[in-house]
Formats: structure tokens, sequence, C-alpha cells
């Protein structure tokens, strides 16, 4: 119970990350910020850290 | 579940030679299926209003000043949302007080703060209702540019929400009055509170935006 969800925080941070990575650095590489890729990339983070709960859960019936 | 979780939970023998924890949810092996279908919902849901946010912040970004100058004072935080925001941020907490008591056995303490729920639900959608004729009364409507679609888009997909969400404590309140849920047997209560929760995070994400941001 616990390692699932530590490992599904695990997994939705790593989504946020590379949304906060992508945010920090495009523009100090010269590229354009598309604040909706940004955005997109943390509700993927909420979802998938649900997502990954529910997988290693599965149902009990 | 590990062996150590399942420890920590008192277990009750189904007479199938079967034991499930207590708490009713969380089933020998795995999530019980309501609470998993619920969460499969709020998994699509977070995308949807994902993909609400996105274009709200494409949309922004592309168009300045935000706000337009005709509405630079329209949105006051410190107004009649921020009552309906710290309503809603209550409801939650009632909702998890009923979830708690029907844990414990306790089907008054459920139904009376189920019942908190499902008024403070519907005085926050009247709130909003209201919001609405004030923001309309200023000239801001769903046609007053990227500003006012976004912004009625937003907050009408989330009032929906709310709406199917008090629909649902409805039914449970209803359910729960005609004694259907017990400590084991209340599967339905924990789904619908994950929803409520849900929609209260999406509300507090929205009220920062749209008015703090």
């Amino acid at each position: 119970m616990r390692h699932r969800r530590r490992n599904s925080i695990v997994i939705g941070v790593t989504f946020v990350i590379v949304a906060l990575i992508y945010w920090y650095f495009a523009p100090i590489l010269g590229y354009h910020v598309e604040w909706a890729g940004v955005t997109m990339l943390f509700g993927l983070g909420w979802a998938l850290g649900i997502m990954s709960y529910v997988l290693t859960s599965g149902s009990g019936e | 579940m590990t062996a150590d979780a399942h420890a920590l939970q008192p277990v009750a023998d189904t007479g199938h030679g079967t034991t499930i924890p207590a708490g009713g949810h969380q089933v020998r092996g795995g999530i019980s299926n309501p609470v998993l279908g619920m969460l499969l919902f709020i998994t699509s849901e977070v995308m949807f209003f994902s993909g609400l946010f996105a274009a709200y912040f494409s949309t922004r970004a592309a168009n300045t000043p935000w706000p337009p100058a005709q509405f630079k004072d329209t949105l006051n935080p410190l107004s009649l949302i921020l009552i309906a925001t710290l309503v809603l941020v209550l409801s939650s907490f009632t909702c998890q007080f009923a979830v708690w008591s029907i844990r414990r056995g306790d089907r008054t303490g459920f139904i009376r703060n189920i019942s908190i729920t499902f008024v403070l639900g519907i005085v926050f959608l009247l709130l909003q209702a209201y919001d609405y004729t004030v923001l309309f009364s200023e000239g801001m409507t769903i046609a007053s540019g990227p500003f006012g679609t976004t912004y009625f888009t937003l907050t009408g997909f989330h009032g929906a929400h709310v709406f199917g969400g008090v629909l649902m404590l409805g039914v449970i309140l209803y359910r729960g009055m005609s004694g259907q849920f017990s400590a084991r047997h209340h599967d339905a209560v924990e789904a619908v509170s994950f929803y409520w929760h849900f929609v209260d995070v999406v509300w507090i994400i929205l009220f920062s935006v749209l008015y703090l941001l």
C-alpha cells in the first residue's frame, strides 16, 4: 500500500519535473515556452499518478 | 496491499473463506470496483480540466494586456467569490467527516455531515449563479472576447461538475437514510468523497489562476 502510493507520487512528480525543466530551460535555449504544453504536463503528472496507483492496485473483485 | 498494511486494518470474514478490511473500499488484492471506477473517471477529468487550463494559458499568453482594460477590476478576489470558495472548502471537510463517521459505523454522524455537504454544495452553486448575474450586469459575458470566453468556460464546466457532485451527494444521502451503508459497506461514499475532493481542488486552482494570478 505504502509502496504503491510512493511509486504513484514519484511517477506524478516526474512529469511535473519535466514540465518545470521545459518551462525553465526553453527560454534559455532560445525556444518559445508553450504554456499549454506546460499545463498539460502538470495535468499528465496528476493523471498518471492516479493511473499508476489504480494499475498497481487493480480490482479486488 | 502489504502484509503490514493489512495488519493495521481490522478485517471481517466474508463467509467465503476470505477476509476484507473493515474499511470497505480496500478489498483483498486491490481496490473495490466503485472506487476503482471513480478513480479512472477522475483521471479522465484531470485531463479534461488540464485541456481547459492549457487553452486558458495559451489564450492568456497570446492576449495582452490580461485582463483587458475594460475588465481590469471586474474579477475581485475579495468579493462574493471568496465566500463561495470558503463554502466549497468547508464542504470538503464535512464530506471527509462523513466518510470517517461511516467508517466508524456512526450512521447519524454520517447523515448529518453528508447533509451539510449537500447543502454547502447547493449554496456554492447559488453563490456562483449570483456572481454570474453581477458579472453580466457589469457587461462581462461569455461573448466578451477571449477573457470572457475562457472565464465562463472554465467556471461553467466546473459548476456543472459541482452540480453532478451535488446529485451524487443527494443519492448517497438518500441511501444513507435508507440504512444502506455500514462500516463494512460504504464503497459509494468513498467514491463520491474522492470526486468531491477533486472538484474542490480544481476550484482552488481555478480561483488562484483566474482571480489571483
